[in-house]
């Protein structure tokens, strides 16, 4: 390098070498594969989760004379997997679809976990059959976490009246954000 | 409308519990529901408004006079009335309420200073930090939620430990747990009269009894026998008439107001807090948690006009002092106090500093551990019982006690003891006093029918059929009332003053009573 080069030639000579050890570029078969939703590139992994979501029974009994009757308790199963995979439940405390976004607040209550910033949320049907959207949680000063997602065309109409103390038909998989953040680039609401 | 922001906040959020939208009510839910509402439903008008308000402190303590005066009586959510204290204490937590400097008193509870639990960290052997502020707040059950009778804030406890100390007050409010408080306030507790007036009293049952003695082992009054016993029996009735139908109001006032605070804790949750994120292992909170939820339950009853002296004296009593009062000790569902390790826990509570009485449990060693803690913890002198403790002189500090007074330690056997403990209701005099009247009362009962013989006499037995006739045996037979209350004088040439009473053996044998003076040939 010589010390009277110019700032052209300088750029030029930054830029081969940036190219230089730059990564090769992703193929197209991974471009398509990074976008398919991750229970279809994980769906072992995808299988036992829903598997063990399916036998946590939501079911309520109505022996807590305290709940109205045909009142919902918000209850929805789901699978916490962050350094440890905790089967518990969340309460749904505002379910609300308005212009096609959901508007959801739950409270994840697990002994010993705190809270976490953000959690990929995976809507499940209660079929099991597949994912139904993915969308982040972000947790907020009062103790919940929040979620602003566009839904699916199909659900939009589906669950336009959905109500927190309705029997909600779905089921969740929880993952801290950074956990997956290397896995998934999906974004936001959608698969 | 003033501050109308914050009615269309409440609306949204009513409403939404209402559509089944928001799964809590809007004051069980209250902290969500304002998240969600400031960030995302407030119009730009409200959020002017609201930025107005923060603006200024003095704004700001507007905004919390107008929410605790004007506000949370007009909203109501299904009958029941929001609590202030809890919305304030919910609001401070999220923005813009966070950085206002007026609310930092609701931060970190309900700005409600309740009794001190001492609670022993992991390892502890007793430090200022093992005495934990606690404080209590009934709010109105959400019914759309399942819930518990207590809920924990700040640590974490088994359901056990919580329900316990509040079926012990539902005890104390209309339970057995009552009838114990009853009894030992009449007891031993102080009385509803002025000094002056308790003082009368007082005398007017030593003479009762100086009555009593006279009459029982003084000299033969003769003449003077009815008005002294007239005179005692009108004190005594009177003096039983005043005590009873003043311990008879006092309990019917006390019974009524119990249940009607019980009825108001049935329909409320009480939020117990305590910092610091402890995990509770073992009961010996449960006294103070009692005591909290208590203090709780009677904030959330509104007093009335007619709530009786006891309750008046106790609730004024816990919400004046219980911020000077700490307490360890297990509870049972009837208010029975149950022991607990002491000695670290007194240590604790001397070099908090803050404290001033600490209620323990009544168990052996109570005594022995306040004299350990006072001879190694600070070198204050102090003893089990207020009453009985010695001039304190503050001398040699053993540790590093932060305080400068030994905090005086009482003893309970339970809840009801505990409550007219700090009420200040416990009185010695007054429990001698009881104990001089019921031995007077216990006396003068026995001693009914000699009285009754003294001041209403039956007619004098008339002498009957046969009678003795020979030298051998003087006797006569008799008829009449109550014979037993009169002695027969058998007055001859040879006999002087012979007084003898009724033979028993001929009224059992179907005789009339007899009375007979027995006699013995001595020369022939």
């Amino acid at each position: 390098m010589y010390r009277d080069a110019s700032v052209e030639t300088l750029l030029r000579w930054r830029s081969d070498r940036a190219e230089l050890e730059a990564p090769p570029p992703p193929r197209a078969a991974t471009l398509i594969a990074s976008l398919r939703p991750w229970w279809e590139r994980e769906p072992m992994q995808f299988q036992v989760w829903v598997t063990k979501l399916q036998r946590m029974p939501v079911a309520l009994g109505y022996a807590m004379s305290a709940v109205e009757r045909g009142r919902g308790d918000g209850r929805v199963p789901a699978i916490l997997s962050a350094e440890l995979e905790v089967e518990t439940y969340v309460q749904m405390r505002y379910v609300s679809v308005r212009q096609g976004r959901l508007l959801v607040r739950f409270a994840l209550d697990v002994d010993g976990v705190p809270p976490f910033h953000a959690l990929d949320t995976t809507f499940i049907d209660e079929g099991g059959v597949s994912g139904l959207f993915v969308a982040i949680a972000a947790w907020s000063a009062s103790g919940e976490y929040r979620i602003d997602a566009a839904l699916p065309a199909g659900l939009a109409s589906t669950w336009e009246n959905l109500k927190a103390t309705d029997h909600l038909p779905f089921r969740l998989i929880l993952q801290p954000r950074d956990s997956r953040a290397a896995t998934r680039s999906s974004p936001e609401g959608m698969p | 409308v003033k501050y109308l922001w914050f009615w269309n906040f409440w609306h949204w959020s009513a409403e939404g519990a209402i559509s089944g939208t928001l799964l809590r009510g809007p004051m069980h839910g209250i902290a969500g529901h304002w998240d969600e509402w400031f960030h995302h439903e407030a119009q730009p008008d409200d959020i002017a408004a609201i930025a107005h308000l923060s603006a200024q402190p003095e704004r700001q303590r507007e905004f919390i006079a107008w929410l605790v005066r004007r506000w949370a009586p007009n909203a109501l959510w299904k009958g029941e009335r929001p609590s202030a204290r809890f919305v304030l204490s919910q609001l401070a937590q999220l923005p813009p309420f966070d950085e206002w400097i007026t609310l930092s008193a609701f931060r970190h509870g309900y700005g409600v200073r309740g009794l001190s639990a001492i609670v022993l960290a992991d390892g502890s052997t007793g430090e200022a930090g093992d005495v934990r502020h606690t404080e209590a707040i009934a709010i109105a059950r959400d019914s759309a939620v399942a819930h518990s009778g207590v809920v924990a804030e700040g640590f974490t406890a088994p359901a056990a430990q919580l329900s316990t100390p509040r079926r012990a007050v539902e005890s104390l409010l209309t339970g057995r747990g009552r009838l114990v408080l009853l009894t030992a306030w009449f007891l031993g507790g102080h009385r509803p009269f002025p000094r002056t007036m308790r003082i009368t009293l007082g005398g007017a049952w030593l003479l009762v009894c100086a009555l009593i003695v006279v009459l029982l082992v003084g000299p033969d009054p003769g003449a003077a026998l009815t008005p002294l016993m007239s005179l005692l029996i009108v004190l005594w009735l009177l003096l039983v008439t005043i005590d009873g139908s003043v311990a008879l109001v006092v309990a019917a006032q006390a019974w009524r107001e119990g249940r009607r605070v019980r009825a108001t804790l049935d329909r409320q949750e009480v939020r117990l807090s305590m910092p610091g994120g402890l995990r509770l292992i073992g009961g010996s909170a449960g006294l103070p948690f009692a005591l909290n939820v208590l203090l709780a339950a009677s904030r959330a009853a509104p007093s009335t006009t007619n709530d009786g002296w006891l309750w008046r004296r106790i609730v004024r009593a816990l919400r004046t002092h219980a911020p000077q009062w700490a307490a360890t000790g297990g509870i049972d569902e009837v208010g029975r106090v149950l022991p607990v390790v002491l000695e670290p826990k007194l240590r604790a509570s001397t070099r908090q500093g803050a404290i001033t009485h600490v209620l323990v449990p009544k168990q052996s060693g109570a005594s022995r551990a306040a004299q350990e803690r006072d001879t190694a913890g600070n070198g204050v002198q102090a003893v089990a019982h207020a009453q009985s403790a010695p001039p304190r002189s503050p001398t040699v500090s053993g540790f590093t006690a932060t305080g400068g007074d030994q905090p005086e330690v009482h003893t309970c056997s339970h809840l009801a003891q505990a409550v007219l403990t700090i009420a200040g209701l416990s009185s010695r005099t007054q429990r001698i006093m009881t104990g001089v009247a019921g031995m007077a009362s216990a006396v003068l009962l026995a001693a009914t029918p000699d009285i009754r013989a003294i001041l209403a006499p039956a007619p004098a037995p008339m002498i009957v059929a046969p009678f003795s006739s020979t030298a051998y045996a003087l006797w006569v037979n008799l008829d009449g009332e109550r014979q037993r209350d009169f002695w027969v004088v058998l007055e001859s040439g040879f006999w002087s003053n012979r007084r003898v009473m009724m033979q028993r053996s001929n009224m059992r044998s179907g005789g009339p009573p007899r009375a007979e003076i027995p006699l013995r040939r001595t020369v022939r």
